[in-house]
């Protein structure tokens, strides 16, 4: 059984403690990135990442992109653009170009 | 299309065709994979889509309230309200085969949170607005690890997609051109070795001609 982890700045990730997250507070990029490593250390397969902490996604999707887990997923907050660019990163890298729009 | 330097002969030119047949068999069924994972992938980048934005919706109200919550309650309070959950945050992890992609999906231990009681901390010193937000966040549990699930194999099925492309793109651009041209140019050279050959015999055959001719005169 694995755990679901939210890493992300203190007072937008504390709401899901609620839900039986764990979360992981982290302030700087660098902080966020060695929370993911130990979501991941402590057997996280689903780790949530707040979408402000957009180098910590693009380098998780490097790092674990090619591994079945974990799964380090923006989290669905605020206008979500980042997250919206994401998917559309990958139709065009599937499709060669963006045929969902906008 | 620069051909492939082989001897021109006929073992040659046999162990060419079956690997162009090999080739174009390849390439078929690349095409077809591609094709189909394609439109799994395009499926579940809409879902992806469609439960994100409803997601993004809902959540807005939950850290709204969570904000009002946060300002009217004492910091210590909150984080001991939700010290304890009331839900277990656990996934089981299965494996799917899409077109020999191997996909997880993850299924969220509690399928009816409702049934484990709800709020796990007393209302004496929290306000009403945590309440809300916490029944509305442990509701939308399930539909988070849904699209993790959805997010991860577009991902896997995006990069699979690029992988085999550029197979197809090698297979028809490169290898069967070249494979082709080889077995042209190999063609034409036994032939070309087969034509000399026959002009030889009869140029052969004529001097023979020519010298019993000759013979028979003197």
């Amino acid at each position: 059984m694995a755990k679901v982890a939210v890493v992300g700045r203190a007072d937008s990730i504390l709401c899901f403690l609620a839900s039986g997250f764990r979360a992981f507070p982290a302030d700087g990029t660098e902080e966020a990135k060695e929370a993911v490593r130990q979501a991941k250390k402590e057997g996280s397969d689903v780790i949530f990442v707040t979408p402000d902490l957009k180098e910590v996604i693009n380098w998780a999707d490097e790092k674990y992109g090619e591994s079945v887990t974990p799964a380090v997923i923006p989290l669905p907050l605020g206008s979500g653009e980042a997250a919206k660019e994401r998917l559309t990163s990958f139709v065009e890298r599937a499709v060669g170009a963006n045929i969902l729009g906008d | 299309m620069a051909e492939i330097r082989v001897n021109p002969t006929r073992m040659e030119l046999k162990k060419l065709k079956n690997k162009l047949n090999t080739a174009r068999r390849g390439h078929k069924l690349l095409k077809n994979k591609c094709d189909e994972l394609m439109k799994q992938f395009l499926d579940v980048v809409r879902e992806s889509k469609t439960l994100r934005s409803r997601l993004e919706d809902d959540l807005a109200g939950v850290v709204e309230e969570f904000g009002y919550a946060a300002a009217e309650t004492d910091p210590r309070v909150m984080t001991e309200a939700l010290l304890l959950p009331g839900f277990e945050g656990e996934v089981t992890t299965e494996t799917k085969n899409v077109m020999s992609v191997i996909v997880p999906v993850f299924r969220h231990k509690d399928t009816d949170p409702s049934a484990r009681g709800g709020v796990s901390y007393g209302f004496a010193f929290t306000t009403r607005s945590i309440d809300a937000a916490v029944r509305e966040i442990c509701s939308s549990t399930e539909d988070l690890v849904r699209l993790a699930t959805l997010e991860k194999q577009a991902q896997l099925l995006c990069s699979e997609i690029e992988r085999t492309r550029r197979r197809v793109n090698a297979l028809e651009y490169i290898l069967i051109p070249q494979y082709t041209e080889t077995i042209k140019a190999i063609s034409m050279k036994l032939d070309e070795n087969e034509r000399s050959n026959l002009t030889r015999l009869m140029k052969v055959k004529d001097m023979m001609i020519e010298g019993n001719r000759a013979g028979e005169q003197k």
